[in-house]
Parts: C-alpha cells; sequence; structure tokens
C-alpha cells in the first residue's frame, strides 16, 4: 500500500513535470519558430477598455507585421509592484514593460535608454499632422514627467500613453430629480446648496443619498485640487526661487520657522475650513473607504456625484444605467465671501499627469522590434483608436479626447496651484499621518477647525522635523551617490564624457544647495 | 530508478539551462553607472586586483566602494586609501591624480562621519593651487564657497564678499554657473537684496543650465525678480522665454497674465494642442 501510494505522489510529479517541460518547449518553440518573433507587453492597466485597447492595437500591427506576434500580460494592480521586480531582476520581464512604480535605479538599471530614438520622427505618423516632427514633441508633455525619474542621467527610458484629469462626474437623472435640472453647480457654493437639496431629498423620499461618493484615496485627490486654491496667492509670495512653487521641504522649513502655522497664517486656517466643509460632502467615513466601493455607490444611484479619476469613466459608461456629466472640480469663486480672497482662479493641468508608461527592457530579444511597436502605438491614428477603446486620454498631441467625453480633456488655461497642508508623501510621512490622526477632529459634527488647528501646531513641527530628516538623509545619499558616478564617468574609457559630467555636477551642485539650506532645521 | 531519487534528478534538470548559459563579464562602468553597484565593485576589485598600479582603475574602484552596498566605513575608509595610494604613485599632475585629489575632498565632506571639512578645505585649496587650469580646480572653487556659505552653524552671509571672489577667479562656465546660482539663491533667502539676486541669476543662465526644464524655471524666476524690482523689459524678456520653452507648464496661464499686466495688454491666448 505504501509503496502504491508512492508510486501515485512520483507519477503525479512525472506529469507536473511532464508539463511543464512541453508547456515551456512549446511556447519556446512558438517563439522561436523560424521567422518569427513574439514581444511580450506587461502591465497593470486592467481597467475597462484597456485590455481591448491593447488586443486591438496589437491585431493592428499583426496584421502589418505577420511575422510579430504581440502578446500582452496583464497584471493586477495590487501584484504589480513585486511581479516587476521579480521579473526585472530575473531577467524574463516582458520586452515591453510598465514603468509603473520604477524609480532612477530601475529605470537606469534594467530599462533601455530612449533618448537618442525619441529625437527622431515616429515613423508611423507619416502622412498625419505629426509627419517629421521628432517623437518627443508628439508627446502633449514632451515626456517631461519620464524624465523626472531618472535625474541623473536625463535620459528618457520610456513612453507614457495617457495622460489623466480627474473630474467630477454626476448622475444626471439623479440630479435632475433632487434639483430639478440636470445642469449642474456652477461653483463652489451651489455645490454647497446641493447638500441642502439632497438632506431635503432624503427625508422626503427616505433615502440616504450622499452628495458625492468617495473613499480615501479618491478624497485625497479632491482636497489636492481643492485646497490648494487657498493658497494660490500664498505660493506666489514665499515661493523661495520667485517660481511660484513651494515644494513640501520648503514648507516643511516654514512650519519649523514658525512663519506658517495652522491657527494664524489665513490661507492654511482657511484650507482647513475648506477641509472640513468638503468632508461633509462626502461618503461619511470615506477615509477607510477603498475606489471599488466609492465607484459601486456611484453606479447603484446611491450618489449624485463622483470626484475620480479619468481612468474611471469607462466603468460608468459601461456599466452604469444613467447618463454621465463631467465638470471639473469647482473652486469658491473669487466673490465667496469664505474663501474668496486667497484665490486666483482654478488651476491650470495643461500637463495632465502622465499614465501608462512603458519602456523597452534591457533583457529584450527583440529592442528593435519592441520599439518598433512603441512607435506604433504612440502614433497619431493608432492613439486615436486606443483612446476611442480605452475611453481614456491619449498622451499624444492631436488626438482628441473620446467623442463621448471631451470634459476629460485637461484644461489648458488656469492659474498657479497653490499647496497642500499636509505633507503627503514627504519625508516619512509622518507629519502627514499626523494629520490624517487627527482628521477626527476636524470633520463629523463635533469637529471644530479650532481644536484640528491648535494639535497640528502643537504636534506638527516634531513630526515635520523626523520627516525633514528622512528628506536630508535621502539627498545626503543622492549626494554621495553623485560622487561616485563623477569618478566613474570621469574613469570610464572609450567615449567622450564631457557634457555628462557637467550635468552631473549641475546635479550635484543643486543637491548640495538643498542639503546646506534644509539640514540645520532637521536636527 | 527509485523513486525517491525522481526529485532529485528533476530539480538538478532544472538547472542544465543555468549551466548552458553564457555569462561573459560585464563592463563594471556600465554596470555601476546603471546603479549595479555591488557586481560593479567585484568587476572593479579584480581589475586592480590584476593591475594594481592602473591608477584609472584604482580611482573608479574607489568610487564604486563609495556606493556599495551596504554602505559602511570600512568601504569608505578603504576608497580613502586607494585614492591616497593613487595621489602618491600616479604622475601628480595626471588627470587620475587630479580626480583622485578632488574625491579625497568630497570624501572628506559628504561621507565620512564625521566631515573632515578641514582637511578638505587643504585639499580643495592645493587642488586650485597646483592645476589651477584643470576644470576640476574651477569646481573645487564652488565646493570652497559652499564651505564659506554653510560653516556648520547655519548660512554665514558675511561671507558673501569671499564668494564672490572665488567667482571672479573661476573659468570652467558650469562651475562659474553654478557659484552664481549658490549666490542667487543666498541673497534670496538670507539678504533682503533681490537686485543682487537677480544679477546672478541673470548671469548664471546666460551660461545655461543642462538639467531639462531649469532654463525655462530660471527664466521665470527672472521674470518675477526683474518685475518685483521694477524692471519690466527684462521680466518681459524672460517671461517670454519662459512661455516659449515651456508653453504647456502649468504656471503659463499666470505668466501670461503677468505680461499683460506690464504692458496693460490683454493676455495672449494659449498655443492650441
Amino acid at each position: 500500500m505504501k509503496r502504491f501510494r508512492n508510486l501515485i505522489a512520483a507519477a503525479v510529479l512525472l506529469g507536473a513535470f511532464a508539463f511543464s517541460f512541453w508547456h515551456v518547449l512549446s511556447h519556446r518553440r512558438a517563439e522561436n519558430a523560424p521567422g518569427r518573433v513574439t514581444i511580450r507587453l506587461g502591465h497593470w492597466l486592467l481597467h475597462s477598455g484597456m485590455r481591448e485597447a491593447f488586443d486591438a492595437a496589437a491585431a493592428d500591427y499583426m496584421r502589418l507585421h505577420p511575422n510579430v506576434v504581440v502578446e500582452q500580460i496583464p497584471v493586477p494592480i495590487r501584484a504589480w509592484p513585486s511581479w516587476l521586480r521579480t521579473q526585472l531582476i530575473g531577467g524574463t520581464a516582458p520586452d515591453i514593460t510598465g514603468m509603473l512604480g520604477a524609480n532612477e535605479e530601475l529605470a537606469t538599471r534594467y530599462f533601455l535608454p530612449l533618448s537618442d530614438r525619441v529625437a527622431a520622427p515616429n515613423p508611423y505618423n507619416a502622412g498625419t499632422p505629426l509627419e517629421g516632427v521628432p517623437w518627443i514633441d508628439t508627446f502633449v508633455d514632451g515626456l517631461a514627467a519620464m524624465r523626472t525619474i531618472t535625474p541623473t542621467s536625463g535620459d528618457i527610458h520610456g513612453a507614457n500613453l495617457q495622460i489623466n484629469t480627474q473630474r467630477l462626474f454626476y448622475n444626471k437623472d439623479l440630479l435632475k430629480e433632487i434639483t430639478g435640472t440636470d445642469r449642474p453647480p456652477a461653483d463652489y457654493a451651489a455645490l454647497r446648496v446641493l447638500q441642502d437639496q439632497v438632506t431635503r431629498y432624503n427625508q422626503a423620499h427616505g433615502r440616504r443619498l450622499v452628495p458625492i461618493a468617495s473613499c480615501g484615496p479618491y478624497a485625497q485627490h479632491l482636497c489636492e485640487r481643492l485646497l490648494p486654491s487657498q493658497t494660490q496667492k500664498l505660493a506666489m509670495e514665499l515661493s523661495p526661487s520667485r517660481n511660484f512653487l513651494v515644494p513640501p521641504v520648503e514648507f516643511a522649513r516654514l512650519v519649523l520657522d514658525g512663519r506658517c502655522s495652522f491657527q494664524t497664517t489665513p490661507e492654511l486656517n482657511a484650507s482647513l475650513r475648506l477641509l472640513r466643509d468638503v468632508s461633509s460632502l462626502m461618503t461619511p467615513g470615506y477615509e477607510s473607504r477603498q475606489r471599488d466601493e466609492a465607484l459601486f455607490d456611484f453606479l447603484q444611484a446611491k450618489a449624485v456625484m463622483i470626484y475620480a479619476g479619468s481612468w474611471d469613466y469607462g466603468v460608468f459608461e459601461r456599466d452604469g444605467d444613467f447618463p454621465v456629466g463631467i465638470m471639473p472640480m469647482i473652486l469658491p469663486s473669487a466673490d465667496d465671501p469664505d474663501y474668496g480672497r486667497f484665490i486666483l482662479g482654478l488651476a491650470s493641468e495643461s500637463t495632465g499627469s502622465h499614465e501608462a508608461a512603458l519602456g523597452i527592457v534591457r533583457t529584450s530579444k527583440h529592442p528593435e522590434i519592441a520599439l518598433d511597436f512603441l512607435h506604433f502605438l504612440t502614433s497619431r491614428d493608432v492613439a486615436q483608436k486606443f483612446s476611442d477603446l480605452s475611453l481614456r486620454m491619449s498622451a499624444i498631441a492631436e488626438v482628441a479626447p473620446p467623442a463621448s467625453a471631451p470634459g476629460l480633456a485637461p484644461r489648458l488655461e488656469g492659474e498657479i496651484a497653490g499647496f497642500m497642508p499636509d505633507l503627503n508623501n514627504f519625508g516619512g510621512t509622518n507629519a502627514n499621518m499626523l494629520f490624517r490622526r487627527n482628521l477626527h477632529l476636524l470633520t463629523g459634527p463635533t469637529g471644530s477647525v479650532e481644536a484640528f488647528a491648535a494639535r497640528l501646531d502643537a504636534e506638527f513641527p516634531r513630526a515635520v522635523r523626523q520627516d525633514l530628516g528622512i528628506h536630508i538623509t535621502r539627498v545626503r545619499r543622492d549626494v554621495q551617490r553623485l560622487d561616485a558616478h563623477l569618478g566613474l564617468l570621469l574613469t570610464q574609457p572609450g567615449t567622450d564624457r564631457q557634457q555628462t559630467w557637467t550635468r552631473l555636477m549641475e546635479t550635484r551642485h543643486a543637491r548640495q544647495s538643498e542639503y546646506f539650506i534644509y539640514h540645520p532645521l532637521s536636527r | 530508478m527509485s523513486p525517491r531519487l525522481i526529485p532529485i534528478v528533476l530539480a538538478a534538470s532544472l538547472t542544465l539551462p543555468v549551466l548552458s548559459a553564457e555569462t561573459p563579464a560585464p563592463d563594471p562602468w556600465q554596470t555601476a553607472l546603471a546603479f549595479d553597484y555591488n557586481t560593479a565593485a567585484e568587476g572593479f576589485a579584480r581589475l586592480h586586483a590584476a593591475s594594481p598600479a592602473d591608477a584609472r582603475v584604482t580611482v573608479a574602484y574607489a568610487s564604486s566602494l563609495l556606493v556599495k552596498q551596504p554602505r559602511t566605513g570600512d568601504n569608505i575608509e578603504k576608497a580613502r586609501s586607494l585614492l591616497l595610494a593613487v595621489r602618491t604613485s600616479a604622475p601628480s599632475a595626471g588627470e587620475n591624480a587630479i580626480l583622485a585629489l578632488y574625491l579625497l575632498a568630497r570624501i572628506e565632506l559628504d561621507h565620512l562621519d564625521p566631515a573632515q571639512p578641514n582637511s578638505a578645505r587643504t585639499r580643495l585649496e592645493q587642488l586650485r593651487r597646483d592645476h589651477p587650469a584643470h576644470p576640476l580646480a574651477d569646481h573645487a572653487a564652488v565646493e570652497l564657497a559652499y564651505l564659506l556659505a554653510y560653516p556648520g552653524t547655519g548660512p554665514a552671509p558675511a561671507a558673501i564678499p569671499a564668494i564672490e571672489a572665488l567667482l571672479a577667479s573661476v573659468k570652467e562656465p558650469g562651475a562659474s554657473r553654478d557659484l552664481h546660482a549658490l549666490l542667487a539663491n543666498f541673497y534670496l533667502r538670507h539678504t533682503p537684496d533681490p537686485s543682487a539676486a537677480l544679477k546672478h541669476l541673470v548671469a548664471a543662465r546666460a551660461v545655461g543650465f543642462e538639467q531639462p526644464l531649469r532654463n525655462a524655471d530660471t527664466d521665470l524666476s527672472i521674470g518675477n525678480l526683474a518685475r518685483e524690482t521694477g524692471n519690466p523689459t527684462l521680466a518681459r524678456h524672460h517671461y517670454e522665454a519662459f512661455l516659449a520653452a515651456a508653453p504647456r507648464d502649468v504656471r503659463a496661464t499666470t505668466v501670461r497674465r503677468l505680461i499683460a499686466q506690464l504692458d496693460g495688454a490683454s493676455p495672449t491666448p494659449v498655443p492650441a494642442r
């Protein structure tokens, strides 16, 4: 009996091994069939319409190039970070791999530089208005976002297919039922009136509708659009380089220097009041909710609106059984008695935020064909079809937004943005966690701006100092790394390194300045 | 074959592709510049062991040790010893000896804990004195300027004349530009003199930056400072340069509005997408 059990185990093991062996072998045979090339594309973009758009682009490409097979490998976003690292380190990453989460080290080490390639025109733009235009200039942001990944080398290692915007999407039927019109609120004061209308409607109909369906991440997006309206003028005043920017590290300095206080700096205090105000429009307990719950509420008509990304529009269009309106987040108007005096106007979103960044891995056996497919994907006509199928905004100039959603297009006109008061993603995020942990003092029926501001002024500086210390440690590591790269560049045999090393020195001097300016405050 | 041996045979068979793979030794410079510092350091160690008198390899090996992970005091000390060896064995006017001298000062400033600013200053001054025509001598002036501006107890505005004297002695454009930028920043943050900052920013911009979009950003700073200090012609010139270089920047509309305010005209339209 024991021998029989052992035999079964051995048979199962052998069977599994044989199947795996056959699978790998047949896969390789298909890949290595004479004259046939397989290009794999790995990405995390599982949103509605994206896989279909990739399939359609791949099918079009394969019709043009019958010897090439394009396969996509979609990976759930939650598994993406570990999958990406494992594949890159193991040398098994798809020829074209998504760059979500790729920092300078990963980008430089595992992705081919495309800097020389982006200066030449995209051959697939022949016969379009983009014919002859350098590939880099066919992207609405000139691939500026891709450059920021690799400040040391300044090389470009990928191209982004899309840009994201965020919008208030509204249920036209529900809005009309509640307000008598499907015209959305024109300004922030009108949005506040909608809250009263929803409350009255709920009382009359025994419903529990909310004005805006929300969750933790989407509330953060909304606040990042709304709250900086209160610091637009302050940013012009406080920008240390007079370039209208107050980076988080500078805000940290202003807090530690006592020049910014939540209780006494009117703009920051107004930001908190606005945060309390807008919180009452969103689903109770939104901080602990996730995206799917917010989307479900909106699709189930439990909320009049949702503040979501352009990436969600496809879900609303395909799964919602009501007409969806699209509008930008509305700000208080300049004559708003509570919030108007600090406002310059709705901020520009002229470059959007980059999305669907793809690069070619160094281990690709067919980098030229992968590049050709990347050219194809980012050519005007293919990008237009991709945009129409995925219902998302293309990053390619001359490509119109999806026909059903012109409202997704970024606002080209708009003032500078102010800055957020919560130091999100700065240093070790100690200050941000403190901010979030104490939100209960601000929101809800018993919340108060005074209590929240007092708590922040008492405890924020200590957390900010910790974060600044972490930030400065990172800056110093950058400086040290750049020193090493200088020694390596100037001893590297062969090529002329003149321009590269001077750029490296410039980068290092900028980082050294940052270190010297902010280091004393981190102690 | 005993069934017990099957897993072992199967596991062994899985190693065959690994054994058959070709593993050419990678170029350690390429490896290091692609951020794979530990592999690079091993490669340089082998090269150094094979040719210990090769100053170029020794400097590269020392450089890789500065970033080899985990970062240890022993590695930093070893890097320093290697560079000191280059200083004693290689011709002092050679490129590698000059680079070693500069890197020794950098190690003493930002890699050793605690830093040794006095020793670093001596090396930087030696570099400027012994090799005045070398570009790294001018970059040594930038390091000396940082030592003067931030002596350890916070910013020292009294050092401005000394830094300006250093600037006057520098010829390498990048070093000159970065000294101008340092001074502009210093004036803006630590003195009530935006016009002095403006003068240095204009000079830095005239040399030009290599980092993407930094020229445009500097144009915007110059435009704002010129407006602030009552020079609308200069402000317009640099605002327009900013718009030409970054027409889709999120600050472009605000800049167009400011240009319009300079002469009371209506704003210029946003370029079509």
